[in-house]
């Protein structure tokens, strides 16, 4: 039998990093760690403030009783199990979050956590709905509002110079992520999507050289490792909010391989290195709102569906799978867009809804597998 | 029954149909002046629709938080995808409604998503308006609109669509980033409609925009006397009119209609029931059944002097003394004035701020959450709302229901929910408080 990651360091210390209730790399490194709730957030701005970025999410939280009380059962899961992790003190940790406006339900529990936590210190920006050159703008005054009141709260100054320095630090974890991706997309690929999927979530909390370092490792490993055998369908994970590595691992149990992903806590958001110049905030600015759009952006379901046909090229892609968690508006519909799409350009497609912290083991493996089945039967026709 | 001589697609011929019969039966009944003002005026305003794109006229398909004045300046047809939907719940058949949602959601279109947009999807999937030049779309006042005014788009991929970002807060510099947008909106309306803005008509629009808003605001006060006169099917019709109307001559005549119905009405002093329990209905009406206003005054002797439908804040005042103040109006009016847009799209402080304002003025007893659940915003914001108004000392009751589709929450359901709310928590709690007061005088 041949060498699996399964032995390898560096990903014990990525999952480590993923199923622990505290952020301990990036505690033991002194900085007060702020959390934040979205993929439009720089967290470059936090690093250069001598934070520590921390990206908000169930922790663990199995029961999320708390937040419900307050944002009803009606809204989405995870950000009930943040609201309920803050409220029960899981993030006692923390000095601060960051909200956006990223939908209603962030909103909401931003709502919460003002009214009901000790959070010491609220930041917040508004990040527009569209790319529309007019509008870009007003997303880096909001950058700059949010560094004001860092600045402000924080009693610290951030200088071209810091911000530099951190998108440095943050590039090396964008090229990190680039690397990751490549080792999932070859041909033979010798690491499993849910262990990439692992690498990427952990990115959103470890200190950038602290995930450096276990990427680099976890790369050099799997130059030497064997490549997965037995895959019977390579597919995208595509969709909305998703950090839970298990349900990647129950995905693949089934003989899929994840191949790439166009998720928030996926590559989407750290997948393209931002430019280093003489105005870091604009460059800051440029790079976050170009990012591979959320669906929340309005005008940009083409340019969605443009980066999922070249990732779907790019990887050898079978299949889709397409998941969101239950009441999440905005992803709702790329279902609909999709399956627009698909009439004139036909791509095979698995809908999953999820709630936040539970895998429907059963269910998922279950209509995974008839996708598979699916697949294979189209290959071979 | 044909429209201006044509015939139309059934949905459209239906609501014509009960408009029509509607407005004749309330004509010849000195107590239905207001709503045959209301009703003649749709039918007004549909037939100039009708007739401007029969006449080759170029449309502009846009969703619920956009005001239509630019396009009415430019003498273009403005169409609100959720248009018809709405029509065929409140003035046609209630099943269109409920086909037009199954339709969206059979393409995919998300179960989770605002009924009013899944039935607007499916009235434009079923072609059931005209082709558009371009599309407007408007982020707010909800996630829902996010999510259709992508569907609309992909369902139209190759009509232009231009974005306005309502930023979630509530003040000048908002509303300024909001102007800007509309300044960049209109020569892509012109581009693609091939017409151009005048801004003297842009002013003249704006000068009955602000006509409105004085009849509203006067039809609030009429309506904030306690008794309340005018029925309570009406206080949520201030949203229809602002995302159709706004602007419009029929716009102002239906709110001149109800300003005068409800004045004329508490000058009388008639009422045909007694009025004993005053509420505050938050959130979504009840539009697949609006006799079920009827049956709460008649029967429980509920009375909702207003909603949040028909809240028309004080912000919506329009400076049409060049053109900067013009844009700057419309975009305050927009974001801060348009009903769910100014509560819905910022923090709760807003939300609560609101409705306890609206109980204190209009006398109210109570607080009804109609919990329409696609609204994440405010399902999302009820453990603050509940704390609030427990502090403000305000029963309140909270259901679950969808404003277009009777299959979440059925009549008798939402009967038993109001009957038992009324009669076991708000009366008893007003007899303690003060007894035999009640208003109004029975049938005089």
């Amino acid at each position: 039998m041949g060498k699996s990651a399964e032995s390898s360091d560096a990903l014990r210390a990525l999952r480590a990093a993923v199923e622990a209730a505290k952020p301990e790399d990036a505690l033991r490194a002194g900085r007060p760690a702020v959390g934040y709730f979205c993929s439009y957030v720089p967290v470059e701005l936090l690093l250069a403030a001598g934070l520590s970025p921390v990206r908000l999410r169930g922790l663990g939280q199995e029961d999320s009783s708390s937040g419900d009380a307050y944002l009803s059962h009606l809204t989405c899961s995870l950000v009930r199990h943040i609201a309920a992790a803050v409220l029960d003190g899981a993030y006692d940790f923390l000095a601060g979050q960051i909200s956006v406006n990223t939908c209603d339900h962030i909103r909401r529990g931003n709502d919460v956590l003002v009214a009901k936590s000790d959070l010491a210190y609220h930041g917040y920006i508004s990040v527009p709905h569209s790319l529309r050159a007019g509008l870009f703008p007003w997303y880096l005054e909001e950058l700059s509002r949010l560094k004001a009141s860092l600045e402000d709260h924080f009693q610290v100054r951030v200088g071209g110079e810091a911000l530099n320095q951190a998108i440095t630090r943050m590039n090396r974890v964008r090229e990190r992520v680039q690397k990751l991706d490549d080792l999932r997309q070859g041909p033979a690929p010798r690491l499993a999507g849910a262990d990439v999927f692992t690498a990427l979530v952990a990115a959103r909390s470890l200190p950038p050289e602290r995930f450096v370092e276990l990427a680099d490792a976890l790369i050099a490993e799997a130059e030497t490792l064997d490549p997965i055998a037995g895959i019977r369908g390579r597919v995208l994970l595509i969709g909305g909010e998703l950090d839970d590595p298990r349900f990647v691992r129950t995905i693949e149990s089934q003989g899929a391989q994840v191949v790439g992903d166009l998720l928030c806590f996926g590559s989407r958001g750290l997948g393209r290195v931002v430019e280093i110049g003489k105005d870091p905030l604009s460059s800051l600015a440029r790079a976050y709102l170009h990012q591979i759009p959320c669906a929340r952006m309005m005008d940009e379901f083409p340019q969605r569906w443009q980066a999922l046909l070249d990732l779907y090229q790019a990887s050898r892609a079978d299949g889709i799978i397409f998941t969101r968690i239950k009441f999440c508006q905005i992803w709702a519909n790329e279902v609909h867009n999709l399956r627009h799409r698909f009439e004139t350009h036909p791509l095979p497609m698995l809908v999953l809804e999820r709630e936040y912290g539970t895998v429907s083991t059963g269910q998922v493996k279950t209509r995974v597998q008839a996708f598979i089945e699916r697949l294979e039967t189209r290959r071979n026709d | 029954m044909p429209i201006l001589g044509r015939e139309r697609a059934r949905e459209w011929e239906t609501v014509w149909a009960t408009l029509t019969r509607m407005d004749s039966l309330f004509a010849a009944d000195p107590e239905g002046r207001g709503l045959s003002g209301m009703l003649s005026n749709l039918r007004g305003f549909l037939l100039d629709k009708f007739s401007k794109s029969d006449a080759g006229q170029p449309a502009v398909w846009y969703n619920l938080g956009f005001n239509p004045e630019l396009i009415w300046a430019l003498g273009v047809v403005p169409f609100c995808v959720s248009e018809l939907a709405a029509l065929s719940s409140i003035v046609g058949d209630q099943a269109d409604t409920e086909a037009f949602i199954d339709l969206a959601e059979s393409k995919g279109y998300s179960a989770d998503c605002c009924s009013a947009d899944k039935a607007g999807i499916g009235a434009l999937l079923r072609g059931l308006y005209p082709e558009p030049a371009c599309l407007v779309g408007i982020n707010t006042p909800c996630d829902s609109q996010v999510a259709v005014v992508q569907a609309m788009a992909e369902q139209r991929n190759r009509v232009p669509l231009f974005v306005i970002d309502v930023p979630p807060y509530d003040d000048e510099r908002t509303f300024r980033q909001v102007a800007g947008q509309l300044r960049e909106l209109i020569p892509f309306l012109e581009k693609h409609t091939g017409r151009r803005l005048e801004w003297d008509r842009l002013r003249k629009v704006c000068e009955t925009t602000n006509r409105t808003s004085q009849y509203l605001w006067d039809w609030m006060e009429w309506r904030s006397r306690a008794p309340t006169m005018q029925p309570s099917k009406v206080a949520a019709f201030t949203m229809v009119l602002m995302i159709g109307f706004s602007g419009s001559r029929w716009g102002l005549e239906i709110a001149r209609a109800l300003a005068e119905d409800a004045r004329r009405k508490v000058e009388t002093g008639v009422r045909y029931f007694q009025e004993k329990a005053r509420a505050i209905w938050y959130q979504d009406p009840v539009w697949w059944d609006i006799q079920i206003y009827d049956w709460m005054e008649a029967e429980l002797g509920l009375v909702i002097p207003m909603d949040i439908f028909g809240y028309y804040a004080s912000e919506a005042w329009i400076d049409t003394s060049s053109e900067e103040a013009m844009l700057f109006g419309l975009a305050r009016r927009m974001v801060n004035c348009h009903p769910m847009s100014r509560q819905f799209r910022g923090t709760m402080k807003r939300y609560i701020e609101d409705f306890m304002v609206l109980h204190e003025r209009f006398q109210a007893d109570c607080g009804i959450l109609a919990g329409h659940i696609a609204c994440k915003h405010s399902w999302g914001g009820i453990g603050l709302f509940k704390e609030a108004c427990k502090k403000a000392d305000i029963p309140l009751l909270v259901f679950e229901f969808d404003m277009f589709d009777p299959r979440i929450l059925t009549y008798k359901e939402l009967q038993f929910e109001l009957k038992r709310f009324v009669e076991e928590m708000v009366l008893p709690r007003k007899g303690r408080a003060k007894p035999g007061a009640e208003h109004g005088r029975v049938g005089e």
